[in-house]
């Protein structure tokens, strides 16, 4: 690719931009070595585009991502206690694509024409590829929260779960609500981004208002049966650092909201809230349904987790929350994993080699409950003999025997690693 | 709430030469099936149905609606089996004449499967089949847990009602333990759960459930009551198999 297109894509006029890129998806202009475009740089799609260019530097890598800045889900929950800053966990993603030769555009993706192999950006521009990432993450299901179906109601009620400008509307609300106040949050049904999160959420939310409204209250509204992941130190850590001020109450599932009144009605009570965050049910991110990776009702999109391939659509791969790759949960560090299996793998087909039929993933994920103190939960994954499922090695799977201040120092020094390691 | 990409499954796919066999014809299910309505040919209807999401992750908790209205008389006695679990029979469920479908409850399934939902209504007996798809395995036993402090609590509610029909919900709190076998033979911890539910109002019938440990954690049962009074009262008892049992009451109409 040359640099004039460079250039110009820099410049970002979408008018250019779309007549050149038309222009440049000739034949005459085909890289030697493949042509991959990336949807989504999060925790998969960044990883999977700066190994790529590692791995195989003859092929053209082109990301597409609407945000100018990287902001990390991972840690967000400790904007709401005061414990880090949201610009802490922002990193903008311009020097780290000149730097590894990655074409960024900053846009969004609206279609993609597999027949074709085309991806069609929000300008009305496309651009050709010979493979496909898609990195979408995970879309929030509105439509079944009866009450949140249009975005006004939603301006009301802060998700917090998509880092960003949603975590600082969350910390605002937050410091304005009275001592004495309640702050309700609901959980959908498993599975949904970050098992452990909405845990963390209620501890960290505990540990801002024990220091600053100390007569208000926690009530969480868990549609799951049970704390999700990391039960029981998530109970001892609730029992010892905040006692009778974090009320969790299970298999009790959101049936309505009313957003002017932040009020919530559940199977089996009313609630109102001071402040009222909702986690809305999820499915993965709809480019990966209009792509036609998605079977007709399921949420997530299958793949061969040896390359991450779609079941349904030649030359489309998947990877991070969009998959179903249950036991892996949907976390940053699974993604991070399945962006390096990805390139790995496109590597060895621009180069004409077999793939590696062996990959494995871990996972660490560390939970704060304090500013100070936090546990983990890891695992390692296997593929299964089909290659269309994980499993979780034999003997892999463990918790923290007890949560320390140990534990946030490395889980802080986790984050800055696997960020260095993704966006670096 | 919602449950993206439900699917619906019902009488047409007994009569349907599909590509899996019926799992009707299984020998285990049909044993059960003989030994609760025994000698009776099965009918389909569409009026009666197993709905329930596409996939499910966790098998522990899949959560289905059956629907059991066919033409005629009311139903008065379902129940639910589920092939391929270790402990097949799920519940079977006697319906006062108060107590309206469609049900909603959540089951566990140990692997992808067919799910079969009979209903005894007048003389006939009507069967409908769904083929239920879960990533995980829900019948695990798992590291032992802690039972919840509050096991046993008992949830009631109902909506206001429209056309003498009320929307109703109950669940109660229940680790609904299955047991852990170490090979074939030896049982190395029991299971523990609800064998028994009933519910009355004012003395008179309106569920017996009898619960096997594939009812998933935290029994839940969603269906229509039929002109809720105030004044009347709702009267649910249970027992499990470690011999808890407890009875809550619930004023009734809005």
């Amino acid at each position: 690719m040359n640099l004039e297109r460079r250039d110009i894509l820099k410049a970002g006029s979408a008018l250019a931009l779309s007549g050149l890129i038309s222009a440049c998806a000739t034949p005459l202009r085909r890289p030697a070595g493949g042509r991959v475009v990336v949807v989504g740089a999060g925790w998969g799609g960044a990883t999977a585009a700066r190994y790529l260019r590692r791995w195989a530097p003859e092929v053209d890598v082109t990301v597409v991502e609407p945000a100018a800045a990287f902001v990390s889900c991972p840690q967000s929950n400790l904007v709401l206690s005061g414990g880090r800053s949201l610009a802490s966990l922002t990193h903008p993603y311009a020097r780290w694509a000149t730097g590894h030769g990655i074409r960024l555009i900053q846009e969004r993706v609206l279609d993609v024409d597999p027949e074709r192999r085309r991806v069609v950006l929000a300008s009305g521009a496309w651009l050709g590829y010979d493979r496909l990432v898609l990195s979408p993450g995970v879309d929030f299901d509105y439509a079944a929260v009866p009450g949140l179906e249009d975005e006004a109601a939603q301006a009301l009620v802060p998700h917090a779960w998509k880092a960003g400008p949603q975590t600082a509307a969350l910390r605002a609300r937050l410091e304005k609500m009275p001592d004495g106040g309640v702050f309700v949050m609901t959980i959908p049904a498993a599975p949904f981004r970050c098992p452990p999160g909405p845990y963390e959420r209620a501890s960290l939310v505990a540990a801002y208002l024990a220091q600053h409204k100390p007569r208000a209250k926690v009530i969480v509204l868990d549609a799951n049966p049970d704390i999700v992941s990391k039960k029981g130190l998530f109970r001892t850590a609730w029992r010892e650092l905040y006692p009778n001020l974090i009320d969790y109450r299970p298999s009790n599932a959101l049936l309505h909201v009313d957003a002017n009144r932040l009020s919530v009605r559940t199977e089996f009570e009313d609630l109102r809230a001071d402040v009222l965050n909702v986690i809305p049910p999820q499915r993965a991110g709809d480019i990966a349904r209009r792509a036609g990776a998605l079977r007709e009702g399921e949420p997530w999109v299958r793949v061969n987790f040896l390359d991450y391939r779609s079941e349904r659509v030649d030359d489309i791969h998947v990877i991070g929350d969009a998959t179903q790759a249950t036991p892996a949960p949907k976390s940053g560090h699974v993604a991070n994993q399945q962006g390096k299996v990805v390139a790995a793998a496109l590597a060895d087909h621009f180069a004409g080699r077999d793939i590696y039929r062996e990959p494995v993933l871990s996972n660490t994920c560390y939970s704060f409950v304090s500013n100070d103190e936090a546990f983990n939960v890891a695992a390692v994954y296997r593929v299964t003999e089909s290659g269309t499922g994980l499993r979780l090695a034999d003997g892999s799977s463990g918790v923290s025997r007890v949560r320390s201040a140990e534990e946030a120092a490395l889980a802080r020094a986790w984050a800055t690693n696997i960020w260095s390691d993704m966006l670096g | 709430m919602r449950i993206g990409g439900w699917m619906l499954s019902g009488a047409a796919a007994l009569g349907a030469p599909a590509a899996r066999a019926s799992p009707l014809d299984q020998p285990r299910v049909r044993a059960i099936i003989e030994s609760l309505f025994p000698a009776r040919p099965i009918e389909s209807s569409d009026g009666v149905a197993i709905e329930g999401p596409e996939i499910t992750d966790d098998g522990a908790h899949v959560p289905i609606r059956l629907r059991v209205a066919p033409s005629g008389s009311a139903p008065r006695r379902i129940a639910l089996i589920a092939a391929e679990n270790p402990h097949p029979l799920v519940a079977t469920m006697d319906l006062g004449e108060r107590l309206v479908g469609p049900f909603s409850l959540r089951l566990k399934l140990a692997r992808s499967q067919s799910v079969v939902l009979l209903a005894v209504a007048g003389q006939r007996l009507y069967g409908a089949t769904a083929f239920l798809k879960v990533v995980a395995s829900g019948c695990n036993p798992g590291q032992e847990a802690t039972p919840p402090t509050d096991i046993g609590a008992t949830r009631f509610r109902h909506d206001p009602p429209h056309d003498g029909l009320a929307d109703a919900r109950l669940l109660i709190r229940h680790p609904m333990r299955v047991e852990q076998r170490d090979g074939a033979d030896t049982l190395s911890r029991p299971a523990d759960h609800i064998t028994q539910i009933e519910a009355d109002i004012e003395g008179l019938p309106l569920l017996a459930m009898a619960c096997g440990q594939s009812v998933a954690a935290d029994p839940y049962l969603a269906f229509q009551l039929r002109a809720p009074r105030i004044g009347e009262t709702l009267a649910i008892r249970w027992r499990d198999t470690q011999g808890r049992s407890g009875d809550a009451h619930f004023p009734l109409g809005i």
